[in-house]
């Protein structure tokens, strides 16, 4: 077994060379590291290697450099700045997972526009990989919620100090689910939807919003809502007087509400977290007879997860930390269904332990044992164990 | 070591001096803090400007205009010491008011520029440095709660509260203030 590494670095720069005036180029910008504010360049990355096994047949073991990620940031001035998140993922597969300009409108208001994120539950927004357990996210945050959910929107976020609180509320683009074949359904949920702001398709605007509470000691509660309707590419060049016509269309959508409720807690080595997600899906029944595919009326998924960092025990001076963790999941994209039977492997109680050694702020080696166990009693629980790492910078 | 003493007298619902570098919101935050710490008291803040000379000697720089004797009715209450520390994408403000002691007696955040970990503003996590000096723990999840999605913004605020507190103690050590 092997863990692999990559190299990180980290720089603020100016725009402009200060010492004799003369243009630079980006790279020279940020390589020349003269002292300005202008350019943030931050990452992350993370190195998995996943173990399936069971007693009666061999797997094969997958090693992947799973993500590695620049964050570039520019600074217009104090009050605008724009923020690009740019993924290699599985080592070849480049994305934009954020892109956006934020104006500061008051001391309490920003106003955000471009990719961004969709604020639901905890892993979709706080992704790096030391800020969660496990070498693998949750799989509530892959199965239920699409993360990472990415849509060009625009809208504004801040937050009140003196009530601890912080918002944001944004009109978004919503999933597709219709170009030709249906491309949402029971097996892989939303994810297929996502658009990620590439040539997306847009009929009309969905919601999203969150509220978060931290004006507790240690702990953070969330509140997050999406609404909306999905795209389909069966309303383009569509005849408004063909009655027949747009009816066909509107089986191609699917109106979705989904609601989350997420919390965070940490006291001094203890940490806990949980999530609730639940969405609704409506016209489903139309958009299966449709498209032909097997999407439930309803999602849900759940998870509590709890973790001690065990050096406070063996060593209170160190500087690392050695985390110690257990979570379970369950969740199921039939959680309701109609006119239709429920597939009950779309059900699935996930349990995964583990630990964490964080070597220094920003770098973790990781370790964990996984067992999936559908909730259908015909099939055999899988197991698997992870190793990897996962730096932030 | 060459002191320039600036002053300024305050009766409250009148500004305090004025920091040059802060924003106007920053500002306002120094004056609600002292209106709340230093009720009906007529305070006024006098601005350390340590030497060239005396830097060097401390071993660190101190920007002007960032370390403020404070005095509330003609006593002396303390030291206002101002600072920049690092965001995700940005750089916020912060003060720190030291008791005459040099214990902590408040931690505010001034301006938060940035979106995302702007939760280290709440009193719930400032108020743990209550009380801290140069000698205490300062170590973020052990000694000060974090708050998840402000990791970044925590620890610099954990480092930088430190930071502040190392130096005026050398200050103090010194004779520089």
């Amino acid at each position: 077994m092997m863990l692999f590494s990559v190299i990180v670095t980290q720089a603020q720069v100016t725009s402009a060379d200060s010492t004799t005036n003369e243009p630079m180029n980006t790279a020279q910008n940020i390589l020349a590291g003269n002292g300005g504010k202008s350019i943030t360049v931050a990452g992350y990355g993370e190195v998995h290697y996943n173990q399936q096994f069971n007693d009666t047949l061999s797997h094969n073991g997958k090693m992947d450099v799973h993500r590695v990620i620049m964050f570039l940031g520019y600074k217009f001035s104090d009050k605008t700045s724009f923020i690009t998140e740019l993924e290699f993922e599985h080592v070849k597969e480049l994305y934009v997972e954020q892109a956006f300009l934020q104006h500061n409108l008051h001391e309490n208001i920003n106003f955000r526009t471009g990719l961004m994120l969709i604020p639901m539950g905890i892993v979709n927004e706080y992704h790096e990989p030391t800020t969660f357990n496990g070498v693998e996210r949750p799989n509530v945050d892959s199965k239920i919620i699409p993360t990472t959910w990415r849509e060009i929107g625009a809208g504004f976020s801040g937050k009140f100090p003196s009530a601890s609180l912080r918002y944001q509320l944004y009109a978004v683009n919503g999933f597709l689910s219709y170009n030709g074949v249906g491309k949402i359904g029971g097996s892989s949920g939303y994810r297929s939807g996502r658009q990620k702001g590439a040539e997306a398709i847009f009929t009309t605007p969905n919601l999203s919003g969150k509220l978060d509470f931290y004006g507790l000691k240690g702990l953070k509660l969330g509140l997050s809502g999406y609404f909306g309707g999905t795209q389909s590419t069966a309303y383009n060049n569509l005849d408004k007087s063909d009655a027949d016509a747009v009816a066909a269309a509107d089986s191609s959508v699917i109106n979705i509400s989904m609601v989350g409720i997420d919390a965070r807690y940490q006291n001094k080595g203890f940490k806990a977290r949980g999530q609730f997600i639940y969405s609704n899906n409506d016209n489903s029944e139309a958009y299966n007879a449709y498209t032909g595919k097997d999407l439930g009326s309803s999602f849900v998924g759940y998870y509590i997860e709890a973790s001690y960092d065990i050096m406070t025990l063996i060593d209170k001076e160190s500087k690392m930390e050695l985390n110690i963790f257990g979570r379970y999941e369950n969740y199921d994209t039939h959680n309701s269904v109609l006119s239709m039977d429920r597939d009950l492997s779309y059900g699935r109680l996930d349990y995964t332990t583990g630990i964490g050694l964080k070597l220094a702020n920003g770098a973790m080696l990781k370790a964990d044992y996984q067992q999936f166990i559908n909730i259908d009693p015909t099939t055999d629980a899988k197991h698997q164990i992870n190793l990897g790492f996962g730096v932030w910078f | 070591m060459k002191i320039f003493i600036l002053i300024s007298v305050l009766a409250f619902g009148v500004t305090l001096q004025d920091v040059p570098w802060l924003d106007k919101n920053g500002q306002k935050r120094i004056d609600k803090t002292f209106a709340k710490l230093w009720k009906d008291q007529n305070v006024k803040t006098v601005n350390l400007d340590i030497s060239i000379e005396d830097q060097k000697e401390l071993g660190f720089k101190i920007r002007k205009q960032t370390l403020y004797k404070v005095f509330a009715d003609a006593n002396h209450e303390g030291y206002m010491y101002l600072d920049k520390a690092p965001s995700k994408f940005d750089k916020f403000d912060y003060m720190v008011i030291y008791n005459p002691d040099l214990t902590i007696k408040v931690v505010k955040i001034l301006v938060y520029r940035e979106d995302q970990g702007g939760e280290i503003m709440s009193s719930s996590f400032l108020k743990q440095f209550k009380g801290k000096n140069h000698f205490s723990k300062f170590e973020l999840g052990k000694d000060i709660q974090g708050i998840s999605g402000a990791t970044i913004s925590c620890r610099s605020t954990v480092e930088g509260v430190k930071k502040l507190s190392k130096r005026i103690y050398k200050m103090n050590q010194l004779g520089k203030l």
